[in-house]
């Protein structure tokens, strides 16, 4: 699974910024962990569009009061695409948020899993 | 007279033999820690040296002045926030979960240990009503200034 994305993207007037991710693999799936915060539930989208996976997460940007004496933050949502090989199964991507985090568990397809031959002892 | 020992092993036997596999070895680490993404590389010393600085947001009012830190991840206990004088200490941890350690790594780009931030506020604040709240990885901290501080109004006698 490639990165397709740099830092910043530029997609229809739009400035994103590319949240750092964990990638990791065990036997059965593909995790992917994406540092969002600033992201509530209904801010964030998560798609497949072929092999393309997209992570799109809307930041609330509305001014605060007060005037900013230091900022650090960036004012940019979220947005990060991924290919995906043949190697994902499409039916199982399952996606949880926590405290910022996006975890996305995407399950390898059937014959790719490690697979236990078993020995016949004659 | 024989002031080193002859050497033995085949890598010991090429000059530079063990420098390039060190070489080799740190790059092989750096690919690692950073998923070959250049910009990461700095957050990569970061991670080697277990201390960090989250990003932080400060606004000021007359009233009030706010601070946002982003701390993605975190749970209750991570954290301590505290105010010193005129400076506000944020530090805690992020901790790698440990059921990961067996899972073979693609990209790390997440940076993890200890974090301390101190800041030094624009004004006095009045430390007893001092807010602080955790929502979506964002800490929001709201510090009351100092009554003293405040702009005040200096009505003019006009004669």
């Amino acid at each position: 699974m490639e990165n397709q994305s740099p830092m910043t993207a530029n997609t229809a007037d739009t400035v994103f910024v590319a949240p750092p991710v964990n990638i990791c693999e065990t036997n059965d799936a593909i995790l992917v962990e994406a540092e969002m915060p600033g992201v509530d539930k209904n801010g964030l989208e998560v798609s497949i569009d072929g092999d393309e996976l997209v992570i799109h997460g809307k930041r609330d940007i509305k001014p605060e009061s007060g005037e900013p004496v230091w900022r650090e933050i960036p004012l940019h949502h979220y947005r990060r695409v991924f290919s995906l090989g043949d190697h994902i199964n499409r039916a199982s991507i399952h996606a949880s948020f926590e405290n910022g985090i996006l975890t996305l568990k995407l399950g390898k397809a059937e014959d790719v899993k490690p697979r236990k031959i078993e020995v016949n002892y004659n | 007279m024989q002031l080193m020992k002859q050497p033995t092993s085949q890598r010991a036997l090429q000059p530079f033999g063990g420098l390039s596999q060190l070489y080799r070895e740190l790059d092989d680490f750096f690919d690692w820690a950073t998923g070959q993404h250049p910009a990461k590389a700095f957050r990569a010393f970061g991670l080697l040296e277990g201390n960090w600085s989250p990003a932080v947001n400060i606004y000021e009012d007359k009233d009030k002045i706010r601070v946002k830190t982003e701390l993605p991840g975190l749970k209750k206990g991570d954290f301590e926030v505290s105010v010193q004088g005129d400076t506000l200490i944020l530090e805690g941890e992020r901790k790698r979960e440990h059921e990961h350690k067996d899972k073979n790594y693609h990209r790390v780009e997440r940076v993890y240990g200890q974090f301390h931030r101190a800041i030094a506020l624009p004004s006095p604040v009045d430390a007893g009503g001092i807010k602080a709240s955790y929502k979506d990885g964002i800490l929001d901290i709201t510090l009351p200034k100092k009554a003293e501080t405040k702009p005040r109004q200096i009505e003019v006698e006009v004669k």
